[in-house]
């Protein structure tokens, strides 16, 4: 693609016009690994509130890799939150329960596959994970060849930050060792995607047979910040 | 229950009694992942773990740390030799899709009819699912490990969950410190008992009756 190939590399002021009130927004990575901390900071500094956070979990710890988004949560600026592991969030629970935090917990795969559904323009998917518990409820409930499953539905957002360690500036990324997580599914699921990159090369640089994330779900690349 | 005994230990030895040579496991943080201390000579197991790797090796020795290999309770690890990394729609196909030999994770509940509650105690903790209700739905084998009884010394193992629900009937064997449990249609069978009870103290401590030949030829799990 050579010469047509855009630029999608782009400034901490670019990327904070994206932020805006009532956003959905995932976040990939699975507890340190795989985090774009460098775009969960400048959300945070952002002026944006009313967000729907969608992630696999998120930190509270202070100084961690999360806090830029635990610490909006605890002060309202994320009123939903739809998560799968929150043992590592102890604001999470007790918001939750006090009414003061709107909460869908969503079992990992099925958080995994409904935005996979949602990437890929698939209606949903039949699924027996948490069938008959409170995760089914509600669903409807549909037997196939004499199985029973339940339909969840696909999750789309308006923003997906994503994070990888090596991209070239039109978007092709790699994500190496277990950074891949909610990264690959999350960046094509919503309107308008931001990657995150450790480092970045010119277009041509990586082998297109080990490219993780396709340049097509990208709609912008921001350098990682050291310390992120 | 002697104090001298590790009950850790003892849960987890007995757990790797039960994995065979050459599965393919997914194994919950804690006692579930000290089991691979204990397997025995000639028993080699491929770990999965659902941040998205398979062949998962031993944790890494500080000069092989990469900060971006961990498994799912955030070790840094290194991956074996023939092992691979995924993302997390693979990994929890491979969970989904039955591609694993077993699992094995903790519980705050199991039942008589192999139901499991360990993902939220109202009012005191929420840890959610993360992949377990992937695990013990998908799985081949569900193992659950855990201490027979709460610290204020209640019956985890009871006729019916007063939790919510992590699985209906899918929790194949219970390991703790007391039994090794294992789920048939009638009911929960003693398949074995630790050395250092007896079946009144295992059949007093548990919440739903326990299935058993003659109380004189239980085998024993090992010490």
């Amino acid at each position: 693609m050579g010469k047509a190939a855009p630029d999608k590399v782009k400034t901490k002021a670019e990327a904070l016009d994206q932020f805006k009130d009532g956003s959905s927004v995932m976040v990939g990575g699975f507890n340190k690994v795989g985090v774009p901390g460098t775009l969960l900071r400048w959300l945070s500094e952002s002026p944006a509130k009313e967000l729907t956070l969608i992630c696999n979990n998120c930190s509270n710890a202070e100084g961690g890799i999360w806090y830029p988004a635990a610490s909006m949560i605890k002060a309202g600026r994320i009123p939903t939150v739809r998560i799968s592991y929150l043992a590592t969030n102890t604001d999470l629970r007790p918001m939750w329960e006090a009414g003061e935090l709107e909460l869908e917990i969503i079992p990992q795969g099925t958080l995994a596959e409904r935005i996979r559904a949602g990437a890929f323009g698939i209606g949903g998917f039949l699924t027996k994970v948490g069938i008959h518990t409170q995760i089914s409820e509600g669903k409807p409930i549909i037997e196939v060849d004499g199985e029973e499953y339940f339909l969840e539905k696909p999750l789309k957002a308006d923003i997906a930050l994503v994070k990888a360690t090596k991209a070239d500036k039109m978007g092709n990324a790699i994500c190496h060792g277990t950074s891949k997580n909610f990264n690959t599914i999350m960046a094509p699921a919503a309107r308008f995607t931001i990657l995150e990159a450790d480092e970045i090369v010119e277009v041509g640089q990586l082998n297109f047979d080990h490219i993780d994330i396709p340049s097509i779900f990208v709609d912008m690349v921001v350098q990682s910040e050291k310390g992120t | 229950m002697e104090k001298e005994i590790n009950i850790r230990e003892f849960i987890a030895k007995n757990v790797a009694t039960l994995l065979k040579n050459g599965y393919v496991v997914d194994l919950g943080v804690g006692m579930p992942t000290l089991a691979t201390n204990y397997l025995p000579d000639g028993v080699t197991v491929f770990i999965q773990a659902e941040n998205g790797i398979l062949g998962c090796g031993p944790k890494a020795e500080e000069d092989e740390i990469d900060p971006d290999l961990i498994d799912a309770g955030a070790a840094n690890i290194v991956c074996l030799p023939g092992g691979c990394t995924f993302d997390s729609a693979i990994s929890f196909g491979i969970i989904r899709g039955g591609h694993l030999d077993a699992t094995v994770l903790g519980a705050l509940q199991v039942d008589e009819k192999g139901n499991l509650a360990n993902w939220y105690l109202p009012g005191k903790m929420l840890p959610g699912p993360g992949g377990a209700m992937d695990l013990v739905a998908g799985a081949k084998k569900v193992i659950i490990a855990m201490e027979h009884t709460t610290k204020h010394g209640d019956p985890k193992v009871l006729k019916e969950c007063t939790l919510p629900l992590t699985s209906n009937g899918t929790v194949d064997t219970i390991v703790t410190d007391l039994a090794i449990l294992e789920r048939t249609p009638e009911g929960l069978r003693i398949a074995a008992i630790a050395p250092h009870t007896t079946l009144d103290y295992l059949l007093q401590h548990t919440g739903c009756d326990l299935i058993y030949d003659d109380p004189d030829s239980i085998p024993l799990m090992i010490a």
